[in-house]
């Protein structure tokens, strides 16, 4: 597999499926790991970073787990080919611009990917799409198993996998869904229920991870906490309870807004379809909250025709990341503005 | 939407007064930093350099200078550094500066106590006797402060019994 062959695909994560699709966009769980044998990353000089990348592509090369995955050096790749591994969910944004050696193997589907001499030497990360948690985690837990066959670990009978930042020691492991909530915005209850979680070692963030805007009304919402409960556990209260509670507020909140603002809301998402489909000049911005506006009019059957695996990919191929990658070049923002319009375009018309 | 206080930044928080009645009275859209100005407490997220800043160990209080002075024999790191940078330089640190960090790690956790997936080599009983030793070390404190010397006897037999079997296991594993 080849980096460009990520534009012939869309990810397994984007394909609309799995348990509340219709909201939860796609579920992540993260394992931080660590070696004990050499320093952290704040104190691992090049040379040991460049050690480290070499020792985990010939581990990962001869591993049967890692069959087929694409290998990358995250440091000798251009700027557009990093920022389409971070809209691609494979790469954090952290990752894609820090200095040094630092790599990436992702798996054939994207469902998985690992990196290295990222905060922590390994970052395990399995994506699914919907609210899968559950088996997200039976992939990323599988892939520790054979990494851990091949590495020595950093950890204690007492506190677990050690880390870096002493925020995911334990288990290593942050949850995370993203989610899509027009509706709890247009109630005004988002403070709500953002204080509410947080009281409950939950953070909300914006699309794209630490401090990043929240736009076009999506969400991600991360557990905090990795010590003290086992895997199962911490996954099954935020599977079972914590994110299907949000995604039910959700949808009191949409049937409520119709209700009181029915005509209103059809005429946004009528609205909104009509420029995504004619406009000749779009910024990324207002094409997250047009989507989102869409999303929402599919949800409420306003919109028949457009299917959520469609705006999935459209949220993604309309990055300017991707943009610039099927362009085959670097384009400035207005020359994006335009491959964009087109994009849309041709896309809702197919 | 601008900030209306500021009217630079973007608004990001998003505050609505309301009466005893519940009746909205005042709805105010500002930025972060304007938020912060004006004491608007909006935790997002768990941020270890603020915890950190924050955060001074009782227990090490009074030997807080001997605590930043100290050093991981293992990566050179200080714990001063640490506090600085908020990541630490190597597992062995998690050793060196135990006495910061565990009450830190309890304070962002709730706990100390890993329950989760273990490395071959260790098992969870493993696990679970170190938390029993723990916890018997910290009733043993108490006995002896309290005097009860009887009791304390017992309870560092205990300890001492569950140390031996570890080692064994531990030698036994190697």
């Amino acid at each position: 597999m080849t980096l460009d062959e990520l534009l012939t695909q869309s990810g397994e994560w984007l394909k609309g499926t799995g348990p509340e699709a219709d909201i939860v966009i796609s579920s992540r769980v993260r394992l931080a790991r660590n070696l004990r044998d050499i320093p952290f990353a704040v104190r691992a000089t090049e040379q040991q970073k460049r050690d480290l990348e070499e020792r985990i592509r010939e581990k990962t090369a001869s591993s049967p787990f890692f069959k087929d995955a694409l290998s990358l050096d995250v440091a000798g790749i251009d700027n557009v080919d990093r920022l389409l591994l971070v809209e691609r969910h494979l790469i954090s944004r952290e990752h894609a611009s820090a200095q040094g050696p630092r790599g990436v193997t992702i798996s054939r589907q994207e469902t998985l990917s690992l990196m290295t001499n990222e905060e922590d030497h390994l970052r395990i990360q399995a994506l699914r799409s919907g609210l899968q948690l559950d088996a997200a985690w039976q992939e990323a837990n599988a892939a520790d198993d054979a990494l851990e066959t091949m590495l020595p670990y950093a950890y204690s009978p007492q506190l677990g996998y050690l880390t870096a930042c002493p925020t995911n020691v334990g288990t290593g492991m942050r949850l995370s869904t993203l989610l899509h909530l027009p509706g709890i915005v247009l109630a005004k209850q988002v403070d709500r229920v953002f204080h509410t979680l947080a009281r409950i070692n939950y953070s909300v963030r914006g699309l794209y991870g630490e401090g990043s805007q929240a736009l076009g009304d999506f969400y991600q919402i991360s557990s905090q906490t990795s010590l003290g409960k086992s895997e199962p556990d911490m996954i099954a209260e935020m599977q079972s309870s914590i994110v299907p509670e949000v995604a039910k507020f959700e949808r009191s909140c949409r049937e409520k807004l119709m209700k009181e603002n029915g005509l209103r809301i059809t005429d946004r998402v009528s609205r909104s379809y009509g420029i995504l489909g004619n406009a000749q000049l779009i910024t990324s911005e207002e094409t997250l909250e047009l989507l989102s506006s869409l999303r929402f009019g599919v949800y409420l059957e306003i919109i028949k025709d457009v299917d959520l695996k469609l705006l999935n990919e459209l949220f993604i191929f309309s990055q300017p990341g991707h943009i610039q990658k099927l362009a085959g070049k670097t384009l400035e923002p207005a020359e994006r503005d335009r491959a964009r319009a087109e994009l849309i375009r041709r896309r809702l018309a197919s | 939407m601008k900030c209306q206080i500021c009217n630079k930044n973007d608004a990001r928080v998003h505050v609505t007064e309301m009466d005893s009645q519940q009746k909205v009275t005042k709805e105010l859209h500002i930025c972060d930093e304007c938020a912060k100005q004006k004491g608007i407490a909006y935790k997002v997220e768990l941020n270890i350099s603020d915890l950190l800043s924050g955060f001074i160990d009782p227990n090490v209080g009074k030997t807080l200078k001997d605590m930043t002075e100290l050093k991981c024999p293992v990566c050179g790191m200080s714990y001063a550094e640490f506090r600085a940078k908020a990541r630490l330089g190597c597992a062995n640190d998690y050793e060196a500066f135990d006495k910061g960090l565990l009450p830190l790690i309890e304070k962002i956790h709730g706990g100390t106590q890993h329950c989760g997936k273990h490395i071959r080599g260790t098992s969870p009983s493993v696990a679970a006797r170190e938390r029993e030793i723990r916890i018997l070390e910290r009733r043993l404190e108490q006995l002896v402060k309290t005097e009860k010397f009887e009791d304390a006897a017992r309870v560092r037999d205990q300890i001492k019994s569950l140390k031996s079997s570890k080692e064994k296991e531990q030698n036994d594993v190697r």
